[in-house]
């Protein structure tokens, strides 16, 4: 047993560093300069750009730059966002909350109903409630996402104004003044994080 | 089917009530992140103007006409008034009410701060050019500023005011100059203008909050909540749910026809400063020290040119008010300038001068050739311009028609400028945000700009004896030299010109005493009242 488990122990470490040294070498491989971006706003004088360069240490040998990734990785320190120069770990901290919730949400409906109706349809196997709702679930499945997510948010953000229709928000509940997180729109208030709302 | 879903879903529109909120408050949407709207540290990027000039005043602004040589048609900003001192001097006297957002008063210091700033050249390379003719700023007692310039000219006063509005000393003077692009500062600027910052939810949005003791009058908006939002579909859906106030490009989203008719907003058409070509590279880009093998031949450009129906391919894309140029003047440049004759679309001639430039289809696969070698190039466009991408698709077909052959190099931003920068592309789809004057045409058109801007190695000494003598002249003469300067641009037919934005501003109708300036949408917001009983809950009531 425990054979089993250093064997999967050591599987698993030398996946996880094939997938960080992958990530590397991938974003070495893309053709163009990771400082390009920055002069597109604001053309540099390249004694800035040697400047920067040395900065995000991309002066450096590849190997020591790769050297330098691990290590990082390992005291999780993904680096520092050259386009926004913020720490990456933080605009991932960041975005982390909306990207739970949305696939929370999905995996959440997708258990809930999916569920429901599959024990629905399997009490009434062969019935026509169980034919037209294999039917509906086949046509939706095989719908396009693109094209059902913009049909969706047309239905639930447009039409009905239940949810607002862009960015992470939901409504504020209990009403309060806004806060530095609030969003105020033509309905109400909405917040950029999901409950507790502000008080 | 629809009905019993929206049915179990019902229990979460519970939860949709008003809240209350304590303050007018102004919704704009876009679709690009404002990263570092701090003068000095920005150039060519809309989104940070408009921002950056709700923050920072300049010591005056351009007229409503947006005349770089008309002095007289200027606007006390933060100086309230200025002196010519004699023709190569300026003085200009600080209003005393002005302050920052900390409270500390606006100083001469400031603005030689920002000007040492600009006209640094390692920190500052294309804003340095274009403030090479001012030789000294200088504090003079507490309150005035003294400009001195190397010559006279009838820019004077734009060089001195628009390029580099002040920037705090008292909070900057211990930022080393190359570190205030990645300072706290940037990440919370203290201005001096009529709204101060928030704060920023990275990729989501910004808050600005109206300075109540804004020397210049009280802001009657004062919350300003800018949402960023990507997708052209999402914005377009904000403005029909009316969860925003106002757009700057309603033409920037798709289906715009339908947005255009809802009769909540009022849509302001405002003459850009964005012009998109497709330029060409005169350089081999396989070897820069040649000239291009197909584009060093003006008939072939000009072939190219004609074979174009510029003016479907932009509005299809860009809106029905977008221009299309022959030469680089956008629509705010093009309005001072005069503007040479168009090549009008005629594939008839396109083929004439093919075919007078020895070009056929000898092998008969569809593609002309010359000696041997097709006439085949690649266009480069940055994958992510959706208009870019569509565009150059039309551009591709239409050249298609007559046998030439272009392929569509789709490439992501960074790619994009590292290989601009090399010269290693044969045609590229720029859009850059010109300066509000055609003497900033010497940064891509002048061979002066070689090496800098001017990427595509266009050189005419003619040009650039025109661009000069239009910049040391007097406002009239001026305007005729450059005008010269621009005809013989469009002779050259350095790239195909396609368009010139007219940008169509929506603002809900609840707002009253809206104007749109051209060059910055929001700076005016301001003064923007909301109408009387046209609160939302948002507002507060």
């Amino acid at each position: 047993m425990s054979g089993w488990l250093l064997r999967r122990a050591a599987q698993a470490a030398l996946t996880f560093v094939l997938a960080v040294s992958l990530a590397f070498v991938v974003m070495r491989l893309a053709p163009g300069d990771p400082l390009a971006r920055l002069t597109e706003d604001r053309p540099l004088a390249p004694e800035t750009l040697a400047r920067l360069r040395a900065r995000y240490g991309l002066d450096q040998p590849l190997a020591a730059q790769y050297g330098a990734f691990l290590a990082g990785v390992a005291r999780g320190d993904l680096g520092t966002s050259i386009l926004r120069d913020e720490p990456v770990t933080r605009l991932l901290a960041e975005r982390l909350p909306a990207t739970l919730l949305l696939g929370g949400t999905a995996l959440l409906l997708n258990f809930t109903i999916g569920i429901g109706l599959g024990t629905w349809q399997a009490t009434r196997a062969g019935g026509r409630g169980d034919r037209w709702l294999t039917r509906v679930v086949l046509a939706t499945y095989a719908m396009p996402s693109f094209w059902l997510g913009l049909v969706l948010a047309w239905v639930f953000a447009v039409e009905l104004r239940w949810f607002p229709s862009a960015s992470c928000a939901t409504r504020c509940w209990p009403p309060t003044p806004a806060g530095p997180r609030a969003w105020p729109t033509s309905r109400g208030t909405w917040c950029c994080r999901p409950p507790p709302c502000p008080s | 089917m629809l009905r019993p879903l929206l049915r179990l879903l019902a229990p979460l529109a519970l939860v949709a009530l008003p809240a209350i909120l304590p303050a007018q408050t102004l919704v704009i949407v876009t679709g690009r992140e404002v990263l570092s709207p701090v003068p000095t540290l920005w150039k060519n990027d809309q989104s940070n103007r408009e921002i950056s000039d709700l923050l920072f005043l300049r010591l005056a602004d351009l007229g409503p006409a947006l005349r770089t040589t008309d002095e007289r048609a200027f606007l006390p900003r933060l100086a309230r008034r200025w002196t010519r001192r004699d023709s190569v001097t300026l003085a200009f006297e600080l209003d005393p009410r002005a302050h920052w957002h900390d409270g500390a008063p606006v100083t001469p210091a400031d603005v030689i701060l920002s000007y040492r700033r600009a006209a640094d050249r390692a920190l500052s390379p294309q804003l340095s050019t274009l403030l090479g003719r001012i030789v000294a700023v200088e504090a003079e007692g507490e309150r005035t500023v003294v400009v001195r310039f190397r010559e006279a000219y009838a820019e004077q006063l734009y060089d001195a005011t628009y390029q580099a509005p002040p920037l705090p000393a008292h909070l900057l003077a211990r930022v080393p100059p190359e570190s205030l692009a990645t300072s706290a500062f940037v990440r919370a600027p203290v201005g001096n203008g009529p709204y101060r910052w928030v704060g920023r939810t990275p990729g989501q949005r910004l808050e600005l909050r109206a300075d109540t003791t804004f020397f210049l009058g009280r802001p009657g908006i004062q919350r300003m909540v800018q949402l960023v939002v990507p997708d052209g579909e999402a914005r377009a859906n904000l403005l029909r749910t009316g969860e925003v106030d106002a757009i700057d490009n309603v033409y920037g989203l798709p289906n715009f026809r339908r947005v255009e008719r809802l009769a909540d907003y009022a849509y302001y058409p405002a003459p850009g400063l964005i012009l998109g070509f497709a330029g060409f590279n005169f350089r081999d880009p396989a070897d820069t020290s040649r000239a291009h093998p197909l584009f060093q031949d003006p008939l072939v450009r000009q072939a190219l040119v004609l074979a174009l129906d510029r003016a479907a391919i932009s509005k299809a894309s860009w809106g029905p008010l977008t221009t299309t140029p022959d030469a680089p003047l956008s629509a705010i440049v093009g309005r001072n300038v005069a503007s040479p004759p168009v090549l009008a679309y005629d594939t008839s001639a396109a083929r004439r001068l093919l075919a007078r430039a020895g070009w056929r289809d000898t092998d008969g696969d569809g593609v002309l050739d010359k000696g041997g070698r097709p006439l085949r190039f690649r266009l480069m466009v940055p994958s992510v311009s959706t208009p870019r991408v569509e565009m150059a698709t039309r551009m591709q077909e239409a050249w298609r028609r007559l046998g030439i052959a272009a392929e569509l190099d789709l490439v992501e931003p960074g790619t994009y400028m590292t290989r601009r920068g090399q010269g290693r592309y044969d045609l590229e789809f720029w859009q850059p945000l010109q300066d509000p004057t055609p003497s900033g045409l010497v940064q891509s058109w002048a061979c002066a700009g070689i090496g800098g801007s001017n990427v595509g190695h266009y050189c005419n000494p003619a040009v650039d004896s025109l661009l000069a003598r239009g910049s040391r002249a007097g406002a009239a003469e001026a305007t005729r030299r450059w005008s010269e300067a621009v005809a013989r641009i469009a002779e050259d037919v350095p790239a195909v010109f396609l368009y010139a934005l007219v940008y169509g501003t929506a603002v809900h109708r609840r707002f009253t005493n809206v104007t749109i300036r051209p060059e910055s949408a929001w700076s005016t917001v301001w003064q923007w009242r909301l109408r009387p009983g046209q609160a939302l809950p948002r507002d507060g009531q």
